[in-house]
C-alpha cells in the first residue's frame, strides 16, 4: 500500500476528507497491528465517537479484506481510510491481536460468499414461469395502450417487480423497478420506456426458447434475468491492474463493480461486490494498485464477469501500459458492438480511450464531451463534475482515461496522471 | 436509441387497436425478424421489434464526427511557465483550498509567487473557483496559476477575471464591465503593471458605482500613486459620499506637489507660531468651504458658531492635526529657519506638544521623509505617536533600534516597534523578540503591558522567521508562567511550527531543482503501436 493508493480509495470527497480529518485527530481508542503465522497482517483501531459504543474498524493486508462498524453507506468507509493511512505513517503500535479481530484473513467476506445458484431445478422452472408472467405483463401494457400510464402510477410496476423477486428473477426486477420511475417523467417518456420494454421482452423470449440456447447464452440469459451462474472453466492466474470501480445504491447496500485488466492475461474482469450498510465488510483493492490471483470466469458469450478463486492478493504496481488495453475511440465502439452482438443483455462495457481531449461545453449549451485525435466524439455524463479538473489535466498532454459506456454516455471512473487515478474521491468543481 | 415514430406511436396507443407500423419503417436488418414475428399477437410483435430496433440502435450507434476546423479550444501555450511547487507545498496548498482555515493561505499563496512557482494542474480549477467566489484573493490567487490557469479561465466565463491580458486594454475594459463585485481586484491587478490603465478604468465606471464600491476603489491607487492620479482624485474631492470624498483628500494630501497641498498651504500655513522657542498655535481665520472641501473639519456645531471658530481643545487639536498633517514639512523648516531637530525641540516645549508631534508625524509619513522620520522618533523618545514612522525605515535600522530599545529596558519602546513594524524579522531580532517575550511572561505576570503583549505575540507569530521555531519552541515551553501566558507561548509556538512546515515545503523544493518539471517527468501513458 502507497499513499496514492491510500488516496484512491476514497469513495466520495467527503469521505477523503472526513478520513484526513480522522488520521490526524485524536479519536482513536485502541488501535494496533499483528502479523498472523500465515504472513498475513491485521490491523484494527477503536473509534470513539460521541456516547455511542466505538466504532470497530479492521483490516488484513495483503488482501485488503475490510470490516467497519459504522453506519455509513460508503466503501470503504472513512475509519478504514484512516486506519490504513496511519498504519503507512507508522503511527500504530504493534500488539496482540484481539478476540474480535481474530480469524479476519480466513473465512469469505460476506459479500463474497457464492450465492444459491440458480441452477436448482425447482428455481429454473420458477424462473421460466416468472419470466412467462413477465412477458404476459409486458404485453398487457402495450396492448392497452402505454398512454394509460402517463400519470406516472408506480405501483402496478412495483408490483410487477416484487412477483418477479419471489420467481427469483432478481435482475430482470431491479430493472423492472427501475423502469418504474419513467412513465410520465418528463418529454419523450415513452422513447424511453420503450427500448427498455422490448429489451426485457427479448429476455422474456429467451426464456420461452431456453432450451434451445447454447449454454454460454443460457449463462447470459441466466445473468441478466437472475443471478450469475457459477463460475466454470479453469481460473485465469496472474497480474490484475485495478482501474476503477463503480458503487451504486440501493435501499441500504451498495452493490460495487470492481474492474480488473488483466496484465498477463490481456483480457477485462469486473468483480460485483454487494455491501451491507450498517456492518461494512468487504475486499476494497485500490484504483491504480495491481493484485495478484486467480480468477474464474462467469460463463458467458462475452465473459468477464469473474470471481477470485481465492481473495486477490496487493502485488508490485504496473501501469498497464503495452498492454493494449488502450483505444481510439473508434476501436472501443466497435468492440462495444462486438460484445454486444456476442452477449445482446450485456449492461456494462469497459473502456480506456488513449489520448482523449476533454471539451467544455460549447457556450450556450450544456454538455461535456471527449475528443480523440480523429474527431471522433463521445458525450459525457451531464452534469460532469470532473471537467475542468480533467480539462487541466489533459492541457497539451492528452491523457488515457478509462469509464464505462452505459446506454451511449462515456462514464470516466479514472484517469492515467502518472498513474491511475479515481475520479470519485476528488473534490468537484461545478 | 431512437425507435421508428410509428412503433411509439402505436404502443402510445395500444397494439390492440393500434395498425402495426409497416416493415418499411424498420431497418432493413430487422426484416428477417420482421417476417418471422408474423403470426404472434400484435402486442408481443410490436415488443419484441422494439427490443430488436433498440439493439440494433445501440450496438450501431456511431460517434459522431467533428471535422478539425471546427476545433475551437484555443491552443495551450506552456511555453515560460513557471515550474510546479512540490508535493507537499501542493498538499498544503490542497487542504487551505479545501477548508475554511485561512489564517496560513495568504503567506503561502505569496510564497509560491515570491518563488517562482506555480500550483499543479490537478488543483488549478479548485483555484480558480476560490478566486471566482472571493474576489480579495484573486491578486493573490493569479499569479501563481500560470500558463495553464490562464488557459482554463478563458474556456469559464465564471473565470474571465484570471483570464485579464493587462497589457490588453480592450480585455481589461470587458472584464470590468462584466464583472462588478471583482473591479477592486482588477484594479489592483492592472495598477501593479499600468497604473494610469488602472484609474482609466475605474474612471469609466467611476459615476455609476454604488457608493460602497467608490469608497474602496480609490484605495487601489495607493500603489503607485502620483501627479498623474490628481484631475480623477481632485473630482472625486467634490463626490457625494463623506467617505470617499475623505479617502480623495487624504491620497491627495500624499502627492508631494499636489493642488490640494499649496491650497492648505496657503489657507492653514501660519497655524504655528514661534514665541520665545515654542511652537503655539495661532489665531485662524474661519473655515472656508473650500478648506472643508479639502479634507479640513469644521468645528463641532460649527453652523451655529460665529466665524467657524475652533473653540474647544479638541476642535483646535483636529485642526491642527488635519493642517500640519498636510503642509509640507520644508514649509515649517524655511518659516522658522530651523532644522528638523529644532523644530521638534520646540514643539515639545509648546503647549500643545503631543497634537503638533502627532500632525508632523503624520505629514512626515505622507511625505515619505526618512529625516524627518528619525528625528521624531528619536525626538519623542520612540513613542507610539511616532510609531506611524517605523515603515519609512529600512529593515537594518528598524533591527538596530529593536536591539537599542531591549537594550535599554524600553519596555513601552518594543512594543511600539513590535505593534508598528509589519515586515518580517531577521533571525537575530526573532531570537531577541522570543526572549524578550519568555522574560515578560515570568517576571510579572500581572503587568500593564502584560494583555497587550500577549495580543502582540499573535501578530509576532505571524513575523518571526519561521527558523526561530525550534529555539522558541526550547525556550518557552515550560516557563513558570500563569496560565494565559502559558496558552499564549503555545499558540505562538505551534503557529510558528505550522509556518516552518509552509516555508519548508515551498522552498525546500527550490533547492531541489534539478529535479525539474513535474510535469516533464510524469510518464505519459506509452500507446500501443
Amino acid at each position: 500500500m502507497s499513499r496514492e493508493h491510500i488516496r484512491e480509495m476514497a469513495p466520495d470527497y467527503p469521505t477523503s476528507r472526513a478520513a484526513e480529518d480522522l488520521a490526524l485527530g485524536d479519536k482513536w481508542g485502541a488501535a494496533g497491528w499483528g502479523d498472523t503465522p500465515s504472513g498475513d497482517r491485521l490491523l484494527w483501531a477503536e473509534f470513539v465517537e460521541g456516547k455511542r459504543a466505538p466504532t470497530r474498524v479492521t483490516a488484513s493486508l495483503p488482501a485488503m479484506r475490510l470490516t467497519c462498524s459504522c453506519a455509513a453507506l460508503r466503501f470503504p468507509c472513512r475509519h478504514m481510510i484512516a486506519l490504513l493511512s496511519r498504519h503507512l505513517a507508522g503511527t500504530i503500535p504493534p500488539g496482540a491481536v484481539p478476540d474480535w479481530v481474530a480469524g479476519l484473513e480466513r473465512g469469505p467476506a460476506p459479500g463474497a460468499r457464492v450465492k444459491d445458484s440458480p441452477d436448482n431445478p425447482v428455481r429454473r422452472a420458477a424462473l421460466v414461469a416468472g419470466m412467462a408472467d413477465l412477458a404476459r405483463w409486458l404485453g398487457d401494457m402495450v396492448g392497452q395502450g402505454l398512454a394509460a400510464q402517463a400519470r406516472g402510477n408506480r405501483a402496478p410496476w412495483l408490483d410487477a417487480a416484487n412477483r418477479l423477486v419471489d420467481a427469483y428473477a432478481f435482475e430482470a426486477a431491479r430493472e423492472l423497478r427501475d423502469m418504474s420511475a419513467i412513465p410520465g417523467s418528463g418529454p419523450d417518456w415513452p422513447e424511453r420506456l420503450l427500448p427498455r420494454m422490448g429489451r426485457l421482452a427479448l429476455l422474456c423470449e429467451a426464456f420461452r426458447r431456453f432450451d434451445e440456447l447454447s449454454p454460454a447464452e443460457r449463462a447470459d440469459a441466466l445473468a441478466a434475468a437472475a443471478r450469475s451462474p457459477r463460475p466454470e472453466g479453469p481460473p485465469v492466474a496472474g497480474d490484475w491492474l485495478v482501474v476503477g470501480h463503480r458503487a451504486e445504491t440501493e435501499g441500504r447496500q451498495l452493490r460495487i463493480r470492481t474492474w480488473l485488466y488483466g496484465v498477463t492475461a490481456r483480457r477485462w474482469a469486473v468483480l460485483s461486490d454487494t455491501i451491507a450498510g450498517g456492518r461494512l465488510d468487504g475486499f476494497h483493492l485500490p484504483t491504480g494498485a495491481t493484485a495478484r490471483g486467480e480468477l474464474a470466469y462467469v460463463p458467458g458469450a462475452w465473459p468477464v464477469s469473474a470471481r477470485p478463486v481465492s481473495p486477490l492478493r496487493l502485488a508490485p504496481p504496473v501501469d498497464g501500459s503495452g498492454t493494449g488495453m488502450a483505444m481510439t475511440i473508434d476501436e472501443a465502439i466497435a468492440g462495444y458492438a462486438a460484445a454486444l452482438s456476442a452477449n445482446p443483455w450485456l449492461s456494462a462495457y469497459p473502456m480506456t480511450l488513449r489520448e482523449v481531449f476533454v471539451e467544455p461545453p460549447e457556450p450556450g449549451r450544456k454538455g461535456w464531451r471527449l475528443r480523440d485525435r480523429d474527431g471522433l466524439l463521445l458525450p459525457l455524463p451531464e452534469p460532469f463534475a470532473h471537467g475542468w479538473r480533467l480539462l487541466s489535466l489533459s492541457a497539451g498532454r492528452p491523457p488515457a482515461l478509462f469509464g464505462e459506456w452505459d446506454n451511449g454516455v462515456f462514464v470516466p471512473l479514472s484517469v492515467f496522471d502518472g498513474g491511475w487515478q479515481a475520479m470519485a474521491g476528488r473534490r468537484e468543481v461545478p | 436509441m431512437n425507435l421508428p415514430p410509428e412503433l411509439v406511436a402505436a404502443a402510445l396507443v395500444g397494439a390492440s387497436r393500434a395498425e402495426m407500423p409497416a416493415a418499411r419503417s424498420f431497418p432493413a436488418a430487422l426484416g428477417e425478424i420482421y417476417a418471422a414475428l408474423d403470426g404472434r399477437p400484435p402486442e408481443e410483435r410490436l415488443l419484441l421489434l422494439a427490443g430488436a430496433a433498440a439493439l440494433h440502435a445501440t450496438a450501431g450507434w456511431l460517434p459522431s464526427h467533428a471535422p478539425g476546423t471546427e476545433w475551437r479550444l484555443p491552443a495551450f501555450r506552456p511555453e515560460g511557465d513557471r515550474p510546479v511547487c512540490s508535493l507537499a507545498a501542493a498538499d498544503l496548498l490542497e487542504r487551505m483550498l479545501a477548508r475554511q482555515d485561512t489564517t496560513l493561505f495568504p503567506e503561502l499563496l505569496s510564497l509560491l509567487d515570491r518563488a517562482g512557482l506555480r500550483a499543479p494542474d490537478a488543483l488549478v480549477p479548485h483555484i480558480l473557483d476560490r478566486g471566482a467566489k472571493a474576489p480579495r484573493l484573486r491578486p493573490a490567487l493569479v499569479p501563481i496559476i500560470g500558463e495553464r490557469g490562464r488557459w482554463l479561465a478563458s474556456l469559464n466565463p465564471a473565470w474571465r477575471y484570471a483570464a485579464v491580458d493587462v497589457a490588453d486594454p480592450l480585455s481589461c475594459r470587458a472584464a470590468w464591465e462584466a464583472d462588478p463585485a471583482g473591479r477592486v481586484a482588477l484594479a489592483i491587478i492592472v495598477r501593479r503593471e499600468n497604473p494610469a490603465a488602472a484609474r482609466r478604468l475605474i474612471e469609466t465606471t467611476w459615476r455609476s458605482e454604488p457608493d460602497a464600491i467608490r469608497r474602496e476603489l480609490p484605495a487601489t491607487l495607493e500603489a503607485g500613486l502620483s501627479l498623474d492620479d490628481e484631475p480623477f482624485l481632485e473630482r472625486a474631492l467634490d463626490d457625494r459620499d463623506a467617505l470617499t470624498r475623505r479617502k480623495a483628500a487624504d491620497l491627495l494630501a500624499n502627492i508631494p506637489g499636489s493642488r490640494l497641498v499649496g491650497r492648505v498651504t496657503a489657507a492653514a500655513g501660519d497655524i504655528l507660531i514661534l514665541s520665545d522657542g515654542r511652537l503655539l498655535p495661532a489665531p485662524q481665520a474661519p473655515i472656508t468651504d473650500a478648506m472643508v472641501r479639502d479634507g479640513i473639519t469644521r468645528a463641532t456645531g460649527s453652523a451655529a458658531a460665529p466665524g467657524n471658530q475652533p473653540r474647544s481643545a479638541a476642535d483646535w487639536s483636529r485642526l491642527i492635526t488635519q493642517t500640519v498633517g498636510m503642509i509640507p514639512l520644508d514649509h515649517w523648516t524655511e518659516r522658522f529657519g530651523m532644522t528638523p531637530e529644532g523644530v521638534i525641540a520646540a514643539a515639545l516645549a509648546g503647549t500643545w506638544p503631543r497634537t503638533i508631534i502627532t500632525a508632523l508625524a503624520t505629514a512626515a509619513r505622507r511625505q515619505n521623509d526618512r529625516n524627518w522620520a528619525i528625528a521624531l522618533l528619536t525626538g519623542d523618545n520612540y513613542s507610539e505617536r511616532t510609531g506611524m514612522l517605523l515603515p519609512l525605515l529600512t529593515p537594518d535600522e528598524c533591527h538596530a533600534l529593536l536591539a537599542g530599545r531591549l537594550a535599554a529596558g524600553d519596555d513601552a519602546g518594543v512594543v511600539m516597534i513590535l505593534r508598528r513594524w509589519t515586515e518580517e524579522w531577521d533571525e537575530a531580532s526573532g531570537v531577541a523578540l522570543v526572549d524578550f517575550f519568555g522574560r515578560q511572561a515570568t517576571i510579572d505576570p500581572d503587568a500593564k503591558l502584560s494583555a497587550t503583549l500577549r495580543f502582540l505575540l499573535r501578530q509576532f507569530a505571524r513575523q518571526c522567521p519561521p527558523a526561530v521555531a525550534g529555539y522558541a519552541a526550547g525556550n518557552l515551553s515550560r516557563l513558570p508562567a500563569n496560565k494565559a501566558w502559558q496558552t499564549s507561548l503555545a499558540v505562538f509556538i505551534d503557529a510558528l511550527k505550522a509556518r516552518m512546515a509552509l516555508h519548508e515545503a515551498v522552498t525546500g523544493w527550490r533547492m531541489r531543482e534539478h529535479v525539474g518539471d513535474r510535469a516533464a517527468a510524469t510518464p505519459v501513458f506509452r500507446v500501443e503501436i
